[in-house]
């Protein structure tokens, strides 16, 4: 099934036409033409798409609270910071398909009544950002962007803003602080940025891979698209296979795709590389959950789920791997990554990493054990923003699952 | 609307946070990143988390609003275990030496980690010396980076003691717009500090310094420097003391907020071995006849208007730093305490015939600017520096523990009258609209030539932050303005800028309240300890017999005696100063 | 170019500040207290505030940097791929330990995630970006680099 990616061979990324020719920007002529902003987002309720970014939350319950708001300033961002390790599908999406981005956002902004947008890039995605320039160039020529807005009253100009190399920044209100010249450090909600965003105005951040789905639910319709995957999660989503699976990469499945056909499906991962032994798969980059073999036929499925799908990858760990190295590198990362702003946070992830080497070299200090359940739980408990809990979701899994054995010698 | 903590009711605003309802209601939850002049918290020390019948995790009591229907539980095993655990993790990048730190039985994380029993380190320790040569081993990897500051005279920093709770940050971001701090860096390596860690390079307030839960930012410690005057047989030790200390002194030793100890402050002083005790309150009465004078000789000629107070040294030196086109404005008058001090190395000096070269003059302050005006170069009028030592009142109750003295033990003693005598006009000057009621009764009495009627004028006192009046002086209506807090001056130097205010006397102190919020007073202080500061001040002012400066019998004698008149030649040389352009 | 020059560029706005920044990083190599200063003035902030922007990001380097950093990703899809082997490598090569800076030449760092995990393992080396790097080749990389 593939609504998002269909269309990817036919497209030169540096070419409009190309885009064009294959049915882009038909829907943002439609919406222009015949579409108020109300019943543009009243067909996005009725699809019931949601946030690709992680946390599944409705895009309709965005669009419709921006759009609310009487204020005159309104933004609208495209959050392609994505730095969830194992997850490029938004640099992908930028690389093979910019307008299909581009479309998606200018429908949005008409929707909301915004008049600047921005696209905030990873610092490292110096591809996609060349190719998303000169998209915002050509959509500026043919007037899909700019003043008057095919002949519209709609204006909406779209600029660029790169990322530094933050895995913070991915979150919301994070991106809008650093756009501002401010850290990345996540604001208090409420105010929700849908209220108080960008500059104290409204604003509405949307993950890429969100945005390439309006195109296809404007022109085709709403009630095509909720007919997709499951009924509390429609649609299509790009899904990452990584690790030990024969093939790796990017696949367009129909949420609510089980992860064991994920892996094992010829027209997915087919399987895993030969002579290797599945051992677990994480579901969602560092932050995700471990699944072991019993639990392979979870659906992955936005709303609440007992293995939260996230961005969306899976990597594949085969029984040849030593978990220790993965202990290190999950406590690594969210060490190195996190803002500093709170105590558990900052003084957490820096004691879980110096717990996690001294595994690693096994010279465990005596109620290590205890010292690690303490910070898991503070992660878990008490942390101004989410990051404590991804950091403690791994190793709260891997303690669950493989118990002792991380603490014994080897 | 009513919520409910610990299962009782409770009244509250829609637009409160569950912190302030507790507190209001005397519900104690423990917290480091909140202070209550710096609202709203930034949530980051999460050890305010409480249980709520709304989310099934716990939430900052700082940062959540109350709402219908809200039940809170503000301890419980859950709430204790968060405490706890995070407290460790605090405690292990501390710097753990509290028998010899300055903040010691007076620090909010020491206090915590008491109540939670933190009495060792949980985790390996990251700051501080390691104790045995085998622990280096383990901490090689995780020691953090400890930047120590002591290049200016007025505020000594180590981030040994930092708990990266941010609230200097803040205040010197959003109360004085200096923002000489920024949070930098990032994960565990993130800290609290100035860009590229320069020197501090501020207005030295030193209200970074009363928000400070620990000893990473102090006041600079002069203690010793005044050991070494008092044991040293040749020098003769004369101190002042400011005019809010007197109110501010007591707190040091368990008194209410507001509690007037001049004579305890006197007699403690000299039992420390101080030959003189002298009265900065003269000298503040001296800066109103000089400055009453200057602004009378501003009307005369037109200008510059407004004049600005200068006995605010913060102030003084934010305007040479951030607004140097407004130093003519300034006025130039020195503060009391350089008055007094050139006074006392020249005119007393004289009189007595001392070597004022022995004379070491000691003052208190409630501020820790003070330490940085006494050493600036210009303040030389009696050939040499001519205050010597500059204390505030922590590091003097310091001094006096240690010494193991007791104040409210000592028999209460006198000023010593030479320089000793004082107005209530004087003694305003501790909060802030204090010089300009003292500087009213005097310029509007020299004006019209007549008596006031009524000597309080109201209109200037209070907690705003700008105060306006205009004063009815036989016709010609002086514009006049109070301001405290460098945020609010910065709203009336931009208005003024913009050529929206036309008033002729703006008084401006730095620190919230004036003196009686000073960066060298006792610890802890909000609005609330400050009122009370106040209530005392303007109690004492209202029960002293001589009001007006002017009738200060002293000031007289050394005008008759030694200065002339207010702007004389001797005047100019001994109580006026420069400014320099000092904008970058 | 002089820093001058790249600021002007920008109109002294909040949603500029952290790309000239970054701009005046790239040209620098880092940013020094003198770049730090004139960005501040440009825009008429307080350094405090410039510095504490910069200090947090990963790419914008406050310090000039006498060591040649090394970074290895060690995300869950480059760990897959023996990054952990090409981390090792390098220990051996260069004599030094992973996060640990007693080298007085070389800098070993874990990185996180650069988004390039379908070519992984990654290894930085300065600014430059290496692909499919493994135990065997690394060698030669680092060799060419210096």
């Amino acid at each position: 099934m593939q609504i998002l990616t269909k269309n990817w061979d036919k497209i030169d990324p540096f070419h409009i036409d190309t885009y064009a020719r294959s049915g882009g920007y038909e829907a943002l002529r439609k919406v222009i033409r015949e579409m108020t902003p109300e019943s543009v987002v009243k067909e996005i309720k009725i699809s019931g798409l949601q946030g690709r970014g992680g946390a599944g939350c409705p895009t309709a319950l965005k669009w419709e609270s921006a759009a609310k708001t009487k204020a005159q300033d309104k933004y609208f961002i495209c959050n392609l910071d994505e730095s969830e390790p194992g997850v490029y599908k938004d640099r992908t999406i930028a690389e093979k398909s910019p307008h299909q981005i581009i479309e998606g956002m200018i429908i949005g902004a008409y929707a909301i009544g915004a008049k600047k947008g921005f696209i905030y890039i990873n610092g490292h995605y110096e591809k996609s950002a060349e190719i998303l320039t000169v998209a915002i160039k050509q959509a500026l020529e043919k007037e899909f962007l700019g003043k008057g807005i095919m002949g519209s009253s709609f204006d909406f100009e779209i600029e660029i803003f790169r990322g530094s190399g933050a895995y913070i920044c991915g979150e919301e209100t994070a991106l809008i602080n650093t756009i501002e010249g401010k850290r990345g450090e996540p604001r208090l909600k409420p105010p929700y940025p849908v209220n108080s965003g960008l500059f104290g105005k409204p604003t509405v951040v949307n993950n890429t891979e969100t945005l390439v789905n309006i195109p296809f639910i404007i022109s085709r319709g709403a009630k095509i698209f909720s007919g997709i995957g499951m009924k509390n999660s429609p649609g299509t989503k790009l899904f990452l296979l990584e690790g030990a699976v024969k093939s790796k990469g990017i696949f367009e499945a129909p949420l609510g795709t089980s992860v064991q056909e994920l892996i094992y499906n010829s027209i997915y991962g087919g399987g895993l590389e030969e002579g290797k032994e599945f051992w677990f798969a994480q579901i969602g980059g560092a932050s995700g959950r471990l699944m072991t073999a019993g639990n392979l036929d979870q659906l992955l499925v936005y709303g609440p789920a007992e293995y939260p799908l996230g961005c969306g990858s899976i990597l594949v760990v085969d029984k040849s791997m030593d978990l220790k190295d993965f202990l290190v590198s999950w406590s690594g990362f969210f060490h190195r990554e996190s803002c500093g702003k709170c105590v558990p946070c900052r003084e957490g992830t820096f004691r879980l990493h110096e717990i996690a080497k001294r595994i690693r070299n096994n010279d465990l200090l005596p109620d290590d054990q205890e010292r690690l359940e303490d910070i898991l739980w503070t992660l878990g408990n008490t942390t101004f923003c989410p990051l404590g809990n991804f950091a403690a979701t791994a190793w709260k899994d891997a303690i669950r699952i493989f118990g002792d054995k991380i603490f014994k010698a080897a | 609307m009513q919520i409910k903590i610990n299962n009782k009711s409770y009244d509250c605003n829609p637009d409160e946070t569950i912190l302030s309802v507790c507190k209001k209601n005397g519900i104690r939850v423990p917290t480091l990143c909140t202070h209550p002049d710096l609202l709203p918290s930034e949530g980051a020390c999460r050890m305010c988390l409480v249980e709520t019948n709304q989310a099934k995790c716990l939430v900052s009591s700082c940062t959540t609003k109350v709402c219908e229907g809200l039940e809170v539980i503000t301890e419980s095993e859950k709430t204790n275990k968060a405490r706890t655990i995070n407290l460790e993790l605090l405690w292990a990048d501390h710097a753990g030496k509290c028998a010899k730190c300055k903040r010691n039985g007076n620090c909010e994380l020491q206090r915590l980690a008491k109540e939670f029993n933190i009495d060792e380190f949980r985790f390996v320790p990251r700051r501080g010396e390691p104790a045995l040569p085998d622990e280096i081993d383990l901490i090689k990897d995780n020691w953090s980076h400890v930047v120590v500051d002591e290049e200016n005279p007025s505020i000594s920093r180590d981030s040994e003691y930092c708990i990266e709770c941010r609230r200097c940050v803040k205040v010197c971001r959003d109360i004085q717009t200096v923002e000489a701090y920024g949070f930098n860096h990032r994960s565990s390596k993130s800290n609290v500090g100035t860009p590229y860690e320069k020197p501090l390079d501020c207005i030295f307030c030193g209200q970074c310094s009363m928000v400070c839960p620990t000893a990473a930012i102090t006041e600079k410690d002069d203690t010793e420097k005044l050991e070494q005057a008092l044991a040293d047989p040749k020098k003769m030790v004369i101190a002042q003391t400011a005019p809010s200390t007197r109110f501010t002194f007591s707190e040091e030793f368990g008194q209410n907020p507001g509690t007037f100890w001049e004579k305890q402050l006197v007699a403690t002083l000299k039992e420390l071995g101080c030959d003189k005790v002298f009265d900065t309150v003269l000298g503040a009465d001296l800066t109103i006849m000089e400055e009453a004078n200057e602004l009378i000789e501003r009307i005369k000629k037109g200008g510059p208007f407004p004049m600005f107070t200068s006995c605010c040294p913060s102030w003084v030196l934010y305007i040479e730093k951030y607004y140097p086109e407004f130093i003519p404005n300034l006025s130039t008058c020195k503060s009391p305490q350089q008055m007094l001090s050139s006074l006392i190395k020249t005119y007393y000096a004289e009189k007595e015939k001392f070597d004022p070269e022995n004379i070491v003059n000691l003052s208190i302050m409630p501020c820790t600017s003070k330490k940085y005006e006494a050493q600036r170069k210009e303040m030389d009028a009696s050939g040499q520096k001519d205050t010597d030592i500059v204390l505030t009142v922590r590091e003097l109750a310091r001094l006096v523990r240690e010494r193991k003295i007791l104040p409210s033990y000592l028999k209460e003693k006198k000023y010593d009258p030479a320089l000793g005598i004082s107005t209530g006009a004087g003694v305003l000057f501790a909060a802030s609209g204090g010089v300009m009621e003292a500087a009213l009764r005097t310029a509007v009495e020299r004006i019209t030539g007549q008596e006031l009627a009524k000597l309080d004028f109201e209109i200037v006192r209070g907690e705003a932050g700008i105060r306006c009046a205009g004063i009815d002086i036989d016709g010609l209506n002086l514009k006049v303005a109070v301001v405290h807090e460098i945020r609010n001056a910065k709203k009336i130097l931009e208005e003024i800028k913009q050529g929206k205010s036309e008033y002729h006397f703006v008084e401006v102190m730095a620190c919230p309240n004036g003196c009686i919020g000073g960066g060298g007073q006792p610890l802890p202080a909000d609005q609330e300890i400050r009122n009370a500061r106040i209530k005392g001040v303007l109690s004492r002012d209202k029960g002293m017999s001589l009001r007006k400066s002017h009738d200060n019998p002293v000031i007289k004698k050394l005008y008759k005696e030694f200065l002339e008149k207010p702007g004389s030649e001797k005047a100019e040389k001994l109580l006026h100063t420069k400014y320099t352009n000092r904008k970058k | 170019m002089s820093i001058q020059k790249i600021l002007i560029q920008y109109e002294p706005v909040p949603e500029n500040v952290l790309r000239a920044v970054k701009d005046v990083n790239r040209h620098n190599g880092y940013l020094s207290e003198n770049d730090c200063e004139e960005i501040a003035k440009y825009f008429s902030w307080p350094l405090a505030r410039i510095y504490s922007l910069a200090s947090f990001f990963d790419e914008i380097r406050i310090k000039k940097d006498r060591k040649i950093i090394i970074k290895v990703c060690s995300g869950g899809p480059c760990l897959m791929e023996k990054s952990q082997a090409v981390t090792r490598q390098i220990e051996m090569l260069l004599k030094l330990e992973a996060e640990n800076d007693g080298s007085p030449k070389y800098k070993l760092e874990l990185m996180s995630c650069k988004g390039l995990c379908d070519r992984g393992p990654i290894v930085m080396i300065g600014d430059q970006i290496f692909e499919k790097v493994n135990p065997e080749n690394i060698d030669d990389i680092i060799k060419d680099y210096l």
